[in-house]
């Protein structure tokens, strides 16, 4: 029993044991208790977006873009600094541009970028640039990526100032944009775009970037409130910043939308109107923070589209502040060329229609040619036909022609200035020459070198001594002779031309040694003076009819082509550009042209009847003051400065008969080459000044000179001129003339007795030339039936001697073209036999 | 009366034996409970995610752990891992008491695993939230020269705005959860709207307190004395989960890191470009836009260029040098 209790509580015991353990694990430490309770948090579900399927909208039909005649400026797109721009995404852009009559260019660079090493190394565009802009009518400048160089800032510049419209627009979510970079360009205009990006996260578009705009409140005293255009409009930017500046904001961001960068503010400027007044260039900027909002997906978003069609509005208004450089920006559709008051055009002028016409075309302008008369007769206004004008002249034929100088305020002043010039002369044996050199008759020669002044402008009193050098006789003195101004001379100054010649004695002739200088200016109303030689004038004229006139005005041809020149290239540096005139510089020539058009002369070697085989340079070889070594040929100078409208030219007489006879000629146009100078006439045998066909031809004194100066150095001339010479210009009619036997050779095979002209005729009275007959021989008279009957038509002074000058001097007092054609014909062959002969 | 001698030895070990035996029974059927810790210092992608929840599941499943402590130093990763390991620690919250130590960061995704757990710890150094999705930006539905497909959408997947809305539904998801998850915390709860959630600041440590992003400031013990308050136990063992498991894995960067953008552009070097992520914002998306050499080349002119400077070229800047000697981006 004992035993049996024992191993009973030992059994108990270790059942006690066996269950301690779990015992104080689980009800005394509680290891396995857990009071964890799981939050109570419900669960959350999300249900599903519906996928918002768009309502397509259906085209409209847009009608035909707006129908302008005149295709207008493109819209230049800057990816000449390397924007990360997609040119597809300018689709919609350039389709609303489209519809408003403007194209897009893309402005391309050539940097090569991978060779740069450093991107300072990114070069200078803006001449680039400039040549871009030069028709554009607007620049879009989105993101660039390299930095715009001053240069080319100052092109923007002027661009914008010239009327050019600019949009510039600085993107967050476009690669590589800078807004620091940015503002370079954007500040000169008083653009800042800030280095944030607007978000909104309580009302966007799908994402907190894409937060909407409203239209700007109306504010006093801005540049420009906003237009009407985007009033009530839902426009959602895609990615953007916020601008600010001196602009005129036309679009902000809700009150919800909120900047990176701005922190505690609402309300950003995204779409602003900016510009400098004091630049010239306000409200000509738009400024916008976005540039996805214009691209698809996104355009067709909201109103976004409205936004497109708003900033498309903006690059196509205005229009450019054209000036003269902006040819031919300026003209109208239909467009007049008139070659001033010339009745033929030649191949030049013809040549240079041709491309001002290729040039007007390029712009969708016509261009037509027009007589003398398009000036002078403008269309009524209003009328279809009323054209603008190109009108191309020299200065002479405006001021004579048309009242075009007078409109511009511009006035043709000539001074004449004697100068007294050193001559050296190579002394003869015998006797020393006196010649009469001023008016008085008291004059002696060392009166000459008195006259060295400066006389009024307009009223010159000059005194000429063409000095020739007769063949005779050692036994016979010299004689000089002078004549005195005639008392009765119809001139208001007293001039006095001088002829010293006698025979028989073998003298050498003091040269004159004064020289009239006439210098031509433009005067302006504002006292402005412009050398005429040396300046090229294009007008730009609105003609009461509404149409413009364009101008282009200069001393000679050589000046309107360099005009025409500048237009064709648009090169007006060194020009001075004002509203309605520009004065350009037109440098001296080196070596004046010459012109052989109308005969078969050349200036090179020539065999010819009658001329002596030799080349003749232009320049000679010869300097003024030394005759040249040979002389060959025939130098007609049409002097047609003074030449009406419908006025025939003598000079086409003598043309036709020279060259029937064999002789070589080269034809000189005054009117268009201007006047000849000593060098041009130097290398000629024989030279003729004919005005004779003009009624109003005459020469001036500078002429005389001119032409003494050739004669004094041994050459020949025939002045052909109803009033060939200054100061003897009493006007009288002729009817008809006689032939003289003086010199027999001249009126060979001209018919005895009275020979009628065809046409009565105003020339000037030549009887104080042969006052003393001894130094001149008289070929032709008037005839019975003229007034002043008997006085010189045709007068010679000649040297017959064997002297190396062998200068000859012929006064034809008429127009030849007045006499039957078969009389001038056998009178100008006659000429040239006698004149060319050795 | 007999002596049996041998009785009394037998007798004590007869005790001896069942003491034994009670205690195994008492250690088998009543261990000694034991908070579990979990490191997960990586970025969150499919493989360091399955290894969570390879951790996860077992904790869940042995009754010994009381608790989790899941210490996090991750700046996100795919989106798609994320969320698999927010819904995951979501049911062992369910279970068992979860319980986060920040150590160092928890951004995007990293947060958004935390957001699971029952408190929140975090240094006040640390960095917290960055709440948001980040994708390659939406492109139009386009056609390949070389390839023949059916519906408009089978190359792009969706149009240029259901990308823009999926990515916003992603977010809308995120945030969503973000702030359910926090506003029902107990200790300190979110005291900002989804909107402030939304915007997707990463916050300091203390900050993150401010606006209830965590519950406390602390250290791992914190979090193990938490898990244990909540697990209702007092006397508990701190086990190292990987170890107490035997798991011969540890869910931690392969190298040592010396940028996050070292590690996101070797463990995402094979993502689609089409990708989504939540990650920390200061890490370039690893094959978002491969930029063609002459990007690369004007890009790198920029890097160069003195005052045309900005945090964000500095990364791309960064980022192309990386593609560059990896050999990515061409």
């Amino acid at each position: 029993m004992l035993t049996f209790l024992r191993r009973f509580l030992i059994m108990v015991l270790g059942l006690i044991l066996l269950a301690l353990p779990l015992v104080v694990r689980d009800l005394g430490w509680r290891f396995n208790e857990r009071n964890y309770t799981a939050p109570n948090v419900p669960e959350l579900s999300f249900s599903a977006t519906p996928a918002p399927t768009p309502t397509a909208l259906a085209l409209t039909n847009v009608a035909l873009g707006a129908d302008d005649e005149l295709r207008r400026g493109p819209v230049v797109v800057d990816f000449a600094h390397f924007s990360f721009l997609n040119p597809a995404n300018l689709q919609p852009l350039s389709d609303a541009l489209a519809d408003r009559g403007l194209g897009l260019r893309y402005w391309i660079s050539t940097v090569d970028t991978m060779a740069l090493e450093s991107s300072a190394q990114f070069p200078d565009q803006s001449t680039d640039l400039a040549a871009q802009l030069k028709d554009a009518s607007a620049l879009v400048v989105i993101s660039p990526f390299f930095l715009w160089t001053q240069q080319e800032i100052a092109v923007a510049e002027r661009f914008v100032a010239d009327g050019g419209r600019l949009l510039l627009v600085s993107d967050p979510d476009i690669m590589g944009d800078f807004p620091s970079l940015v503002n370079i360009l954007a500040e000169p205009f008083g653009v800042v775009f800030h280095d944030d990006y607007l978000y909104d996260t309580v009302r966007n578009d799908g994402n907190f970037t894409f937060f909407f705009v409203e239209n700007a409140p109306v504010q006093e005293d801005t540049v420009a409130n906003p237009t009407g255009e985007l009033a009530d409009a839902t426009i959602v930017f895609y990615g953007g910043r916020s601008i600010s500046g001196n602009v005129a904001t036309q679009m902000r961001s809700v009150d919800s939308a909120l900047s990176s960068l701005r922190t505690g503010q609402s309300g950003f400027t995204t779409v602003a109107i900016g510009g400098v007044a004091g630049r010239g260039t306000a409200g000509r900027v738009l400024a916008l923070s976005d540039f996805d909002v214009l691209t698809e997906a996104y355009r067709v978003r909201h109103d976004n589209q409205r936004m497109v069609d708003y900033v498309a509005d903006f690059l196509s208004a205005d229009q450019r502040i054209q000036t003269m450089p902006d040819f031919p920006n300026y003209l109208g559709k239909t467009v007049t060329l008139s070659y001033g008051a010339r009745s033929a055009i030649d191949a030049n002028l013809l040549a240079q229609g041709a491309q001002l016409q290729q040039r007007l075309e390029e712009t969708g302008r016509t261009l037509t040619l027009s007589n003398g008369q398009a000036l002078s007769s403008p269309p009524e206004a209003g009328d279809a036909d009323a054209s603008d004008l190109i009108y191309l002249a020299d200065y002479t034929t405006t001021l004579t022609k048309t009242t075009l100088l007078a409109d511009l305020g511009v006035t043709i002043i000539t001074e004449s200035v004697t100068v007294t010039i050193p001559v050296e002369v190579a002394p003869v044996d015998t006797v020393p020459t006196e010649s009469s050199t001023e008016s008085s008759t008291d004059s002696t020669p060392e009166d000459t070198e008195d006259t060295n002044t400066l006389r009024e402008r307009s009223a010159v009193t000059a005194t000429i001594v063409p000095t020739v050098t007769p063949t005779v006789t050692p036994a016979i003195s010299d004689r000089l002779t002078t004549t005195e101004a005639e008392e009765d001379t119809a001139s208001s100054e007293p001039l006095t031309v001088t002829a010293s010649i006698s025979t028989g004695v073998s003298i050498t002739s003091t040269m004159p040694q004064t020289r009239v200088v006439i210098t031509t200016y433009l005067e302006t109303a504002e006292g402005l003076r412009f050398l005429a030689d040396e300046t090229v004038l294009v007008a730009q004229v609105e003609r009461d009819n509404g149409s413009l006139l364009l101008a282009v005005l200069g001393a000679d041809r050589r000046g309107i082509d360099a005009g025409v020149t500048r237009l064709l290239a648009n090169d007006f540096s060194d020009c001075v550009i004002g509203p309605v005139m520009t004065f350009c510089s037109l440098p001296p020539a080196e070596t004046p042209s010459r012109s052989s058009g109308g005969s078969e002369s050349s200036q090179t070697d020539e065999s010819t009847a009658g001329n002596t085989n030799s080349s003749k340079d232009t320049g000679g070889s010869s300097k003024p003051d030394t005759p040249p070594t040979e002389r060959t040929g025939i130098l007609l100078i049409d002097d047609n400065r003074a030449a009406g409208s419908s006025e025939q030219s003598e000079a086409d007489l003598y043309l036709q008969a020279l060259i029937g006879a064999d002789h070589s000629v080269d034809l000189w146009s005054a009117g268009e080459q201007g006047t000849p100078t000593a060098e041009d006439m130097s290398a000629y045998a024989w030279v003729i000044w004919s005005n004779g066909g003009y009624a109003d031809g005459k020469l001036s004194i500078e002429d005389m000179d001119l032409v003494f100066g050739y004669v004094r150095l041994g050459g020949r001339l025939t002045i052909s001129s109803r009033f060939p010479l200054p100061g003897v210009e009493e006007p009288s009619t002729v009817r008809d003339m006689v032939i003289d036997t003086a010199i027999p050779e001249l009126v060979d095979g001209l018919p005895d007795g009275s020979i009628p002209l065809d046409e009565e005729q105003t020339a000037a009275n030549l009887t104080p030339l042969a006052a003393d007959e001894s130094g001149v021989q008289i070929a032709l008279r008037r005839g019975p039936d003229s007034e002043d009957a008997e006085a010189p038509l045709l007068v010679v002074m000649n040297d017959a001697a064997t002297t190396e000058s062998g200068s000859r001097f012929m006064l034809v007092g008429i127009g030849l073209n007045g006499l039957p054609k078969t009389v001038s014909s056998v009178l100008i062959k006659n000429m040239a036999t006698w004149m060319l002969a050795e | 009366m007999k002596n049996n001698s041998w009785e009394l030895p037998v007798s004590l070990g007869f005790l001896v034996v069942c003491l034994a035996v009670g205690l195994l029974i008492g250690e088998i059927s009543a261990p000694k409970p034991a908070i579990g810790v979990v490191r997960f210092a990586d970025v969150l992608y499919p493989d360091s995610v399955n290894r969570l929840l390879q951790v996860v599941n077992a904790a869940m499943s042995d009754d010994r752990i009381a608790g989790v402590v899941l210490e996090i130093d991750s700046p996100g990763g795919y989106a798609t891992s994320s969320e698999s390991a927010f819904y995951s620690l979501l049911q062992l919250r369910k279970a068992k008491p979860l319980v986060v130590n920040i150590d160092g960061i928890a951004a995007s995704g990293g947060y958004y695993m935390a957001v699971a757990a029952n408190r929140i710890y975090a240094a006040p150094s640390s960095y917290i939230g960055n709440v948001g999705v980040r994708g390659p930006r939406p492109f139009d539905p386009y056609i390949d020269p070389m390839e023949l497909s059916t519906g408009p959408f089978k190359l792009a997947g969706a149009s240029r705005f259901d990308q823009i809305r999926q990515i916003e539904l992603l977010k809308t998801a995120f945030v969503g959860n973000v702030v359910h998850q926090r506003s029902h915390a107990v200790l300190n709860p979110l005291k900002v709207d989804a909107a402030a959630v939304a915007e997707a600041k990463l916050y300091a440590g203390s900050e993150a307190l401010g606006i209830g992003y965590i519950d406390a400031e602390g250290s791992r013990n914190d979090a193990v004395k938490a898990a244990g308050e909540l697990a209702g136990v007092t006397d508990y063992d701190v086990v190292d989960l990987f170890d107490y498991f035997g798991f011969d894995f540890r869910i931690e960067y392969q190298e040592p890191v010396f940028s996050f953008e070292d590690v996101v552009t070797k463990v995402f070097a094979a993502a689609p470009a089409s990708a989504i992520y939540f990650l920390d914002s200061r890490i370039s998306l690893p094959n978002v836009t491969p930029r063609s050499t002459f990007e690369q080349h004007l890009l790198q002119l920029r890097a160069a260029a003195p005052l045309l400077r900005s945090p964000l070229l500095d990364l791309h800047s960064a980022k192309t040098q990386n593609q560059a000697a990896t050999g990515k981006g061409d």
